[in-house]
């Protein structure tokens, strides 16, 4: 602490040292007046910056584009951006009072403000990282569920997936590659200035599914009441991170911070990236009203091919396959009839009903204040029976000037959100309606009507009786999220001169909210009424997490300004407070009709508690020099936890970081910057990860307590990740093309690693601190505007590439399989040293000395995966496209292996294909790992500009700006992956072993028309 | 290592600064050598001891599978038959790998009291008592380990947690156990007026008194006979005639007073795991309520008219079918009112087999036919056989009675089979049984673990 505080006041001198120099030269003033307008139709820009070049001085335009800004005597020049033009520069010599500027707009968006510190941003054209930057239209041009989903492709470096086709999402963020192999994964998620948080709650669908078995831990920890071994809960509940709460009309913008170089101002959460998001804010001048009325539909994006029975072969089966059952197929045909080729894929996943999404915003401003007030509501129907989602938000961003110097921002919003996602993912009661399908010959109809009951028919192919319709109709999930996130911020400009200012800002802000699981399975289904869940029909669980996050910044920033450069010092702390309460009750037992928890004959609960607690300080020192071609960086950030061995050390995270356009005009380039940074940030500390603990362990109903199987580590310290970035951007053709390359390599050490040991020892794991991984790659950014001028024709085109390889270079323990698995007979991931991290390995064949032959087929996540934007306009047409391209990879698809093995002879059309394959892994062969390669079309938009002279008549002059949209999400996918989907995880999200297809919810594609407009 | 060491020796150093997990266990609560935090701990090691035969481990069952008594037809997991009858168990799945951890967990905890004060502050009697108990606990855990690996070995623990155990071939793994049996027994024969034990220990004395040190003796010489007779019937360094004497030795003291014709209540008396569905323990017997466990044919059809164990077997109200096998019947253990059901670690019925099989070994055919009767007759309700006159009617018989009375109750019908080499014969590996032909692995062990392997560097040859 002591060398912090030493390193704290050091820096703040260093800093205060140009302040003090530089503090002279301050002369008289004078008043320039403009207006700032589009080139080329004279429209007014509102909310552009202007910037007296070389002070401090600056203003931003009104509404109608006019500006006033305060100069200094003689020759200036004034310096005007907007976030969708580009920057100019104009000189005002002395004596002249007014400058109007026109803009030209920046089509490849290749200027923007990105972030650089907590209270400090830079131009992008200054910028030292690859910061990606997508704006409010490449997030919303085709409706995504969630925010992360609307993300995917859009980001070079990010592998976002989807963890399923279940509504609701359920998908996860890795960017430049996993640094971890326990700790967190996925990036930091910050929205205006509060951390948020992202976990994913299981619902207890485990209770019914018996997808979980449980280790002796968790048995001890969560019972399992007539589920031999499994718990109320298990990570295979299909669960969503809770990022998917959001609202993406809401969005202003996503910056995303790649990696420690840039990430290090966050500490210990920055490893994995940060991901920032700014809201929408209000504006000056009159109300708008903007509106978004959306309705669509889904269908299933690819189904199995089953194999069909002819009413003779049908017969042959029956009667060679079910004299356990007691039947003839004559006698089968006359209690079941034969029903033909069913395909009840098609029944179960009709996808019927309508989605659909309202939103609507109020921006405006009252004096010195702003507003945006904004509320939504969506359905999105899912493919499954009575499963979907459904989003409502409310959200208000008020701004108020108190004075010239105070700025007070606050922002809340209150979101609900209900899923329903069914039963889909791995299972061990024969629930899941995959394993179903794949265990019932096609000539049942699971529609057949019991003419007894009324009830769908009992399936007299399976000893539970499991019909997929009836499970649909009956079975309930539904999981609501009630989400409170809110921000005050305030800043107070202490002093500002012509050269100097200083100010200090504050940030408070809070996420709380409250994800309440239900799972109701009746007695009244075959399943529950055959014991095949439990021996007491009927099951409920109710599952309760609480969440509460708090964060509070304080820092300040001193802008000194003189000729040649500006100095840019900024300090402050944070502190974080982050507490999850979960409980869970299960019931079974239940009477029809009873529907609580209290009406159970058995019961068990379960229940964990988390508090995290954050402490650190940081400055930062920014020098822009050079006519602002040269910045030069320097920052440090000091952090405690409370989940740290010793809560009371503090760790430090630096970065350094340099940019500089190069003065001199390269052949065919407008503009080049070459760009170098270097950062360390850190991985936090799992919670409880210091700790060995008393297992709870009780034996006829007394409480008793053992050593735990999992040994902590009690100086457990955060692992450290350092990158190096450098790379360029380029821009050529007049500001028509741009292309941006960077190289990095990161080096994570002090692996917080749960290395097994030898189960003999009567323990299985050891936490430990060691080893080191390395992720390097290449991220390239072509931007190309082939099209684009003034005329009504424009195209505009984003390609990108990321690739990254992963490595261990030391392991200070065994090799061992990570993440969650099935065996290595479908395929694990491992860490062992020389291999990329959960480095994908399966048992082919055998040793000459008859053990399994373990062989390593490459990692898990794609060798390179590539984006195409596109975007053409003409006139009031525009057709938007993003396609998605994963090479490589690999999928262990255990679903075959259901419809390969369920019936003699499988499930599936192809019974050669399905006898080869069985014979192939009979004989020991990964058969069923399985590249995951594939070519998405994410997103397809064909909007139309209603021209003015319609809206007018329309809606009687009131509104303007009106667009009808057809979008459509997922709908082709170009893959040799035999199963539903190769972007699948069974386990949900994980940083090692994310590749398990079991029985997923099948992928759908969406389709939205809607209607845009402004009033 | 080191590390691991370091912190077991933390091990109970817990939570009272535990900000960030408000509900971990407090350290006072559980370290005073108090009553009631000696019963806490006992009370730990008994429920491991109990959750490494069910679970994962469904110790009760894959032994009987192996032995092509029963099955499990489950379409979630092919698991259940493809490593059964079609190749052999994965040691990277919960098949492969079942009945190893969680017996060492077990373990470790006994090895982790015996340095608590709760333990080390008990008078040296109740120490001596204690300890008896709980290191034929541990004897008993080891066993099961030994019965799933047979020939492939087992480590036995050592006392320092980082300290990695060799893994021991049959002949020197039987004799770690037969010596800690015997430690044990000095132990309980030293524990002077310390009679009970200073502990409650639920399930022993459920049928029968195995908490008193008379009790306890008994439970430990039936292990140590067990012991004894895979050590004289092993095939790699056999003991012989002195194995099969030291094995009638001690389980004649397991049965002394036992009748010659004892009734069912005598030969189901032993210990037992006990199973408890109600909340907050919730830990049920594995079987109970296993719609997917059902008997194979083979089975059915091999049981002699009039055998009273007959009755066990019901019809499954839905006939069960996965992967092309099927089953219609199954046994009373997997029955849906069987949460609560007790198992026995093990009981009389098994001590009889297992001293005929000591008179077997010892020539002592009548001997043999009389204990082999305890059970035909007590369990089966069936004439009694006359003096077997060759060794192989007395296998015969020897092999019936282990199928019917021990079935779903762990590995010995498959140990049986394993000792006397019937596992390739027609017996097993016939039409009614799943596959049941050309091609059938007939496995007969659980590989080493890849967890075991892995940690080990691959080199898991017995020592």
């Amino acid at each position: 602490m002591r060398q912090v505080s030493r390193w704290m006041a050091a820096c703040l001198l260093l800093a205060s040292l140009p302040a003090i120099a530089g503090a002279q030269g301050a002369g008289g003033t004078r008043r320039v007046t403009g207006r700032v307008t589009e080139q080329g139709n004279d429209r007014p820009l509102a909310a552009a910056t202007v910037q007296v070049v070389g002070t401090a001085f600056g203003t931003t335009t009104t509404d109608d584009g006019s500006f006033a800004v305060v100069a200094p005597e003689g020759d200036v020049t004034l310096r005007v951006r907007r976030i969708g033009f580009k920057a100019r520069e104009v000189a005002v010599p002395a004596g002249q009072q007014s400058a109007d500027v026109a803009l030209q707009q920046d089509v490849l968006q290749l200027e923007t403000q990105v972030v650089t510190g907590q209270a400090t941003t830079i131009s992008s054209r200054n910028a030292a990282n690859a910061v990606a930057v997508v704006s409010a239209d490449q997030l919303n041009r085709a409706p995504a569920q969630t925010v992360d989903n609307a993300l995917q492709g859009k980001i070079p470096g990010a592998v976002i997936s989807q963890n399923s086709g279940a509504p609701g999402g359920g998908t996860q963020v890795m960017i430049r590659g996993v640094n971890t192999v326990n700790g967190q994964y996925q990036p930091l998620y910050v929205i205006d200035g509060v951390i948020v948080n992202n976990d994913a709650f299981p619902n207890g669908l485990n209770a019914i599914s018996g997808a979980g078995v449980a280790t002796s831990a968790q048995v001890a920890a969560a019972g399992g009441v007539g589920q031999q071994g499994s718990t109320i809960v298990s990570t295979q509940d299909q669960q969503v991170n809770r990022i998917a709460d959001l609202n993406p009309n809401d969005i202003e913008s996503v910056e995303v911070l790649k990696g420690p170089s840039a990430g290090a101002i966050y500490g210990s959460k920055g490893a994995n990236g940060v991901i920032i998001i700014t809201t929408k804010q209000g504006k000056a001048g009159r109300p708008t009203l903007d509106f978004t009325q959306r309705v669509g539909t889904q269908q299933l994006a690819k189904k199995y091919d089953l194999r069909c029975f002819s009413q003779s072969e049908a017969a042959a089966y029956i009667d060679a396959h079910a004299t356990g059952f007691g039947f003839t197929s004559a006698q089968y045909f006359a209690d079941h009839r034969y029903a033909g080729c069913q395909d009840p894929q098609e029944q179960l996943f009709s996808g019927d009903g309508v989605s659909y999404e309202s939103a609507g915003s109020l921006r405006g401003g009252v004096g010195t204040g702003s507003y945006m007030l904004s509320g939504s509501a969506k359905r999105d129907q899912g493919l499954m029976r009575n499963t979907g989602y459904s989003k409502q938000g409310l959200r208000a961003n008020l701004s108020q000037s108190l004075g010239s110097r105070v700025v007070l921002r606050g922002s809340a919003e209150i979101l609900h959100t209900l899923t329903e996602r069914g039963i889909s993912g791995n299972d061990n009661t024969t629930i899941n309606p995959i394993t179903i399908i794949s265990a019932t010959p096609t000539f049942f109809d699971f529609a057949t009507k019991d003419p007894t009951t009324g009830d769908y028919a009992r399936n007299p192919w399976l000893g539970n009786g499991g019909n997929v319709l009836q499970e649909a109709a009956q079975v309930r999930t539904p999981e609501n999220v009630y989400r409170g996130i809110g921000s005050l911020q305030g800043s107070l400009q202490l002093w500002s001169s012509q050269r100097q200012t200083l100010e200090l800002q504050a940030v408070g802000g809070f996420d709380t909210f409250s994800d309440d699981g239900r799972v109701y399975s009746p007695p009244t289904t075959y399943i529950e009424q055959s014991g095949a869940i439990s021996p007491f029909p009927g099951t409920i669980v109710n599952s309760k997490a609480s969440v509460q996050n708090a964060n509070v910044n304080l820092s300040g920033t001193h802008h000194l300004i003189f000729s040649p450069a500006t100095f840019t010092t900024s300090a402050g702390l944070r502190q974080e407070r982050a507490q999850a309460d979960f409980v869970t009750n299960l019931g079974q037992g239940l009477f029809p009709g009873i529907t609580n928890f209290a009406g159970a004959t058995q019961t068990a609960a379960s229940d964990g508690q988390v508090l995290t607690k954050t402490f650190s300080y940081y400055a930062q020192e920014e020098l822009l020099a050079l006519d602002e071609a040269l910045l030069l960086t320097a920052a440090i950030n000091a952090e405690r936890a409370s989940t740290n061995g010793d809560p009371r050390k503090f760790y430090t995270f630096p970065k350094y970081a340099a940019s500089y356009r190069l003065p001199f005009a390269i052949p065919a380039t407008d503009n080049f910057k070459v760009r170098l940074a270097y950062g360390k940030a850190g991985n936090r500390v799992p919670t409880n990860f210091k700790y060995t603990f008393l297992q709870n362990q009780p034996y006829a109903g007394v409480v008793g307590l053992r050593p735990a199987a999992i040994v902590g580590l009690e100086d457990i310290k955060p692992e450290v990740t350092t990158e190096t970035e450098g790379g360029f951007d380029a821009q050529f053709l007049d500001g028509r093309a741009g292309l941006e390359l960077t190289l990095y390599r990161k080096t994570t050490r002090d692996l917080v690693l749960q290395a097994g040991v030898s189960p003999a020892t009567g323990f299985t794991t050891v936490t430990v601190n060691g080893g080191a991984l390395r992720n390097s790659g290449t991220e390239i950014g072509l931007r190309l505007a082939p099209l684009s001028s003034s005329s009504r024709v424009q195209w505009t085109s984003f390609t990108t590439y990321a690739a990254n390889r992963s490595l261990v270079t030391e392991l200070p323990v065994a090799p061992f399989l990570a993440g969650q698995l099935f065996s290595e007979r479908y395929g694990a991931a491992k860490v062992q040293q020389g291999q990329p991290n959960g480095v994908v390995v399966a048992f082919d064949g055998r040793n000459p000395d008859g053990t399994r032959h373990e062989v390593f087929f490459g990692q898990a996540e794609p060798d390179f995966q590539m984006g195409f934007t596109n975007d053409i306009t003409v006139g009031p047409v525009r057709l938007s496209s993003l396609l998605d391209w994963h090479k490589g990879g690999w999928v262990a698809n255990l679903t075959n292996s259901y419809f390969d093995f369920n019936i003699p002879g499988g499930s599936l059309a192809d019974t050669a294909v399905v006898a080869k394959r069985a014979a192939a892994f009979a004989a020991g062969h990964p058969v069923y790992l399985e590249r995951g390669t594939f070519v998405k079309l994410r997103e397809v938009s064909f909007s139309y500009i209603v021209p003015e002279q319609w809206s007018t008549a329309i809606f009687r002059g009131s509104a303007h700006d009106l667009r009808v949209e057809l979008s459509g999400r997922n709908l082709k996918t170009w893959t040799r992956y035999s199963g539903y989907d190769p972007e699948v995880s069974n386990f949900g999200n994980q940083a090692l072993g994310r590749f398990q297809d079991v029985t997923p919810y099948p992928p759908s594609r969406t389709f939205f028309l809607s209607l845009v407009g402004s009033f | 290592m080191r590390k691991l060491s370091a912190a077991f020796g933390a091990v109970l150093v817990l939570a009272t600064a535990c900000m960030d997990n408000p509900v971990s266990p407090s350290r006072d609560q559980v370290v005073a050598g108090s009553p009631q935090s000696l019963q806490t701990l006992a009370t730990g090691i008994l429920g491991a001891t109990r959750a490494a035969t069910g679970t994962v481990a469904w110790d009760f069952l894959y032994g009987g599978i192996d032995a092509r008594d029963v099955l499990r037809l489950d379409p979630n997991d092919n698991r259940f038959t493809q490593e059964f009858y079609v190749t052999t168990p994965d040691p990277s799945s919960f098949v492969g790998s079942a009945s190893w951890q969680r017996y060492y967990i077990a373990n470790r905890a006994i090895i982790n009291l015996y340095d608590q004060p709760a333990f080390t502050t008990l008078a040296a009697g109740d120490q001596a008592i204690t300890r008896g108990f709980f290191n034929t606990v541990k004897a008993l855990n080891y066993i099961k380990v030994f019965e799933t690996r047979d020939s492939l070995g087992i480590a036995l623990m050592l006392k320092e947690p980082s300290a990695l155990p060799p893994i021991l071939c049959k002949p020197s793994a039987l004799a770690g156990i037969s010596a800690l049996l015997d430690s044990a027994y000095a132990d309980l024969t030293a524990s002077g007026t310390s009679t009970d034990l200073p502990f409650t220990a639920a399930g022993f004395d459920l049928h029968g008194d195995y908490t008193t040190k008379d009790g306890i003796i008994r439970f430990n010489r039936g292990l140590k006979g067990k012991v004894e007779i895979l050590r004289a019937t092993s095939r790699q360094a056999s003991t012989g005639t002195a194995g099969f004497t030291a094995a009638l030795a001690a389980l004649d003291i397991a049965l002394a007073g036992a009748p010659a014709s004892p009734d069912a209540a005598f030969l189901a008396e032993g210990p037992y795991y006990l199973f408890n569905s109600a909340s907050p323990e919730s830990f049920p017997n594995p079987l109970g309520g296993d719609t997917k466990i059902g008997l194979t044919d083979n089975f059915l059809n091999g049981y002699m008219a009039g055998d009273l164990r007959q009755a066990n077997v019901y019809t499954v109200a839905n006939p069960q079918q996965a992967q092309g096998y099927s089953f219609t019947k199954s046994y009373v253990y997997t029955k849906g009112d069987q949460l609560n059901r007790p198992m026995a670690m093990i009981r009389n019925a098994e001590l009889y087999l297992l001293r005929a099989e000591a008179k077997l070994g010892l020539n002592d055919l009548p001997g043999a036919t009389a204990d082999v009767n305890a059970v035909h007759v007590g369990e089966g309700g069936l004439a009694k056989y006359a003096d077997f006159t060759t060794r192989d009617q007395a296998i015969a018989a020897l092999n019936y009675e282990y199928r019917y009375s021990l079935v779903l109750e762990g590995w010995q019908h498959l140990s049986l089979l394993r000792r006397y080499g019937l596992l390739t014969s027609a017996y097993v590996n016939q039409a009614g049984t799943p596959n049941g032909g050309a091609g059938d692995p007939l496995n007969s062990v659980l590989p080493i673990p890849v967890a075991e392997v892995t940690a080990r560097n691959g080199a898991t040859a017995c020592q």
